[in-house]
């Protein structure tokens, strides 16, 4: 995502000045000196990001979102640390401070405050204001979301890939959907139940295609099939169905470790996450780039002593959902509606995640993942 | 004649529609440093003195983050 030119980062518009945000002045928020004449006067002291201390500078006004944010996975990041400390040997780096501080060169910078979707571009992509500091509820899916998350979600949900089509609610018949629109202001804000990872059980308004589709249950043989676990047949998330290939990493920005070029592929494991969708037996996994050195310029206890405690193929909801995809193309497909569906889908291999297609270092952990 | 006429206050109307739109303060001679008793907002809302003086942010060094 290109850069904003430096003016733009900072060009405040005057109506800004005329909002609720605007009237309580600069330096309440940002502090600095607004009675200086020249720039490194005005900006000593200055607090050019608020919303990190949002207790200080949001809570008067917004005590409720900024009690709950403490627990959104956006601000507190618990998800990196607790992938960190199960491959680790139940280790939290926050306790070592040079592991804390590998972790904030490395990672943090995906930690976003409340003004990082709310006022101004993620400092990922070196922030600047979207809309000349006027705050807005609703963050933008460019600007804001797909900055952050655009080369998997991003890329997946506007149809990028090259021989891929984009998601179908970018698209659909009623207009575009945006990410608010599966992904609400509760679950972005927290519900101030602690969180592992987006998954979590307990991440209860994380979206479910049932929301909208719950209708759909019966529509079809293939639905009244596997829309859920019964006694005759397995039940599959519905990405199993209707996603497209979507990419895999191979290669982290963080130090050491793997390295390589990422690849599209569709790959279906064993629901190895039965806590959070007991309903799946199948579920579409992503490779992730990690190996047991992949923290090693760290230092001295970045290890992955438990590396197996983990799977490197791991639960994933493509955002590239479609009705016909090449499991569903059962239209185009001979024979009976029973043979269509094996044909499809059943009888193509490449589907599945198999243990001989993995890397040596990865089969223990993906043991649960992997189709026998 | 009056068509004319007509043509040309249409034309002048136009501009001065467009010049009441643009709405952003620009200084006519923007300064290096502020004038006495100005604030933030005299030179955050300042396009032609923001151009002339915002830098880039420093290179940090940092490869740029991986996404979600």
């Amino acid at each position: 995502m290109s850069q904003l030119e430096p003016w733009k980062r900072v060009y405040v518009k005057k109506q800004f000045l005329e909002t609720v945000h605007g009237e309580l002045g600069c330096i309440t928020c940002h502090g600095g000196d607004d009675k200086s004449f020249n720039k490194k006067g005005a900006h000593k002291n200055l607090t050019p990001y608020p919303s990190e201390q949002a207790e200080a500078n949001c809570a008067d006004c917004h005590e409720d979102e900024v009690a709950s944010f403490k627990s959104s996975l956006h601000w507190n990041q618990e998800g990196y640390f607790e992938r960190f400390k199960v491959r680790a040997g139940g280790k939290d780096l926050r306790e070592t401070k040079h592991l804390l501080d590998g972790f904030n060169k490395d990672c943090g910078k995906c930690h976003a405050s409340c003004g990082q979707c709310h006022v101004s571009r993620p400092r990922t992509v070196n922030g600047g204001f979207n809309w000349r500091h006027i705050f807005k509820a609703t963050p933008n899916l460019k600007n804001n979301c797909t900055a952050c998350h655009g080369s998997r979600v991003g890329m997946e949900y506007t149809g990028e890939n090259e021989g891929l089509k984009e998601d179908i609610h970018y698209t659909n018949l009623a207009g575009v959907m945006k990410c608010e629109d599966c992904h609400s202001a509760e679950e972005m804000h927290g519900s101030g139940e602690k969180l592992t990872s987006r998954y979590d059980v307990n991440n209860h308004a994380a979206p479910k295609c049932e929301k909208c589709h719950e209708d759909k249950k019966n529509v079809n043989l293939y639905h009244q099939t596997h829309w859920q676990k019964t006694e005759k047949a397995p039940g599959l998330s519905c990405q199993v169905c209707h996603s497209q290939p979507y990419k895999n990493c191979n290669g982290c920005h963080v130090g050491k470790g793997i390295t390589g070029e990422s690849y599209m592929r569709f790959k279906i494991g064993r629901n190895y996450l039965k806590s959070a969708r007991p309903e799946y037996d199948y579920i579409t996994v992503r490779h992730i780039p990690i190996v047991p050195d992949t923290y090693a310029n760290w230092g001295e206890g970045s290890e992955l002593t438990t590396f197996d405690a983990e799977p490197t193929w791991k639960y994933t909801t493509p955002h590239n959902i479609r009705r016909w995809t090449a499991q569903t193309d059962t239209l185009i497909t001979k024979g009976k509606s029973a043979d269509k569906c094996f044909l499809a889908c059943h009888n193509n291999e490449q589907y599945y995640l198999r243990m001989d297609s993995l890397e040596t270092f990865e089969k223990t952990a993906n043991k649960p993942v992997v189709i026998p | 004649m009056s068509k004319k006429f007509m043509y040309v206050c249409l034309f002048i109307l136009y501009f001065l529609f467009v010049g009441f739109m643009n709405n952003d303060s620009e200084q006519k001679e923007p300064p290096e440093k502020a004038d006495k008793g100005s604030s933030c907002e005299s030179c955050h809302t300042n396009k032609k003195l923001l151009k002339k003086i915002a830098k880039p942010l420093p290179e940090s060094g940092k490869k740029e983050s991986g996404e979600g």
